[in-house]
């Protein structure tokens, strides 16, 4: 059993993401949808290759601020 | 960052758009304008916190939000705020000043004001204050505006404009461009109401207001040159007393800019 993550400075807290908010955010490179990855918090972008980050329940659809996906 | 010699660094700019210059312009910038007192606060974000009170389910755009000032003062009061810009270092220390004051309900895209990535009629509410005079295509970025705003839904416009009279007009842009390469034109409150109406907004209210620019202030936030401030001042000291006056230009170059706060409704169809 993996017990519960307690959360600290460290540990970003998950907020809920407002669903009308998903539907409207696009990545910044290829204007195209984008996947809510709720376990990892970030929101993908397949085409550009690229998770943008969701911290303190605030989306950051930047390229800069973003992980590229290892594909 | 590599050090260009003067005419490689011409020559990379006049390849660059213009949204990349000014992306590139207000980067560095960033921090100054979160922390600018003509930014972080006004009557102008007053009317506006007024228009947003009571719209508690609200999505709220603030278009082309620099510093963040305005998402920070709309995001208490409604469901969600989109802040959007061309500049990424800006939008980063909205992402951060947002997180820090705990308004979880905001988010940051990078877009272009002229070609905005959101569908039709989505927005209740769209704000946009000291923007529109940096945009490349101003009534575009109004047409925008209008496409993504629900019809009957609020806009509220804020931006320093031009004098009706030429040569008022004319010396403040071209201080305006001595001061900030990448500034693009203020629109006389004439301009601003045609344009409003073309686009498809109603004016519902009309406010003015007159800001004092401190010389030293203004000129650091964008980190206007040395030859450029000279330039500045030199046109200020031949300046004809009209311009003098109706700019209330002071002994230290410290003069009065002119913002209109123009609230506005959504035309139908």
């Amino acid at each position: 059993m993996v017990p519960e993550p307690v959360p600290d400075a460290q540990t970003p807290r998950p907020v809920a993401i407002d669903p009308k908010l998903l539907e409207i955010l696009v990545c910044p490179v290829t204007k195209g949808p984008l996947e809510y990855d709720r376990a990892a918090n970030e929101l993908i972008s397949r085409k550009a290759g690229l998770a943008y980050p969701i911290r303190d329940g605030i989306p950051i659809m930047l390229p800069e601020e973003a992980r590229a996906l290892d594909t | 960052m590599v050090a260009l010699s003067r005419p490689a660094a011409l020559a990379a700019a006049m390849t660059r758009t213009h949204h990349e210059f000014v992306s590139d312009h207000y980067s560095p910038r960033a921090s100054a304008y979160l922390t600018s007192a003509v930014h972080a606060s006004g009557a102008d974000l007053d009317a506006i916190e007024a228009v947003v009170r009571r719209a508690t389910g609200a999505q709220v755009l603030d278009l082309g939000c620099g510093g963040g000032h305005v998402s920070y003062r709309v995001a208490p009061h409604v469901r969600q705020v989109v802040a959007v810009d061309l500049s990424e270092a800006m939008l980063a220390e909205v992402a951060q000043t947002a997180a820090a004051r705990g308004l979880s309900n905001v988010a940051v895209q990078q877009s272009p004001a002229e070609a905005l990535p959101f569908p039709d009629a989505h927005f209740d509410i769209v704000l946009s204050r000291f923007s529109c005079h940096h945009w490349h295509g101003w009534e575009a970025g109004l047409r925008e505006a209008a496409r993504v705003l629900k019809p009957g839904g609020k806009a509220v416009f804020a931006d320093s404009i031009a004098a009706a009279d030429p040569l008022i007009d004319t010396h403040l842009q071209a201080i305006e461009l001595l001061r900030d390469v990448s500034h693009v034109r203020n629109y006389t409150a004439a301009e601003w109401a045609a344009a409003l109406g073309r686009a498809g907004f109603a004016i519902t209210a009309w406010g003015a207001r007159r800001l004092r620019m401190e010389f030293p202030v203004w000129i650091a936030r964008t980190g206007t040159s040395d030859v450029h401030a000279a330039a500045i001042r030199s046109l200020q000291a031949g300046a004809s007393p009209e311009v003098r006056e109706y700019l209330a230009i002071g002994d230290d170059g410290s003069f009065d800019i002119e913002e209109v706060i123009i609230e506005t409704a959504r035309t139908a169809g």
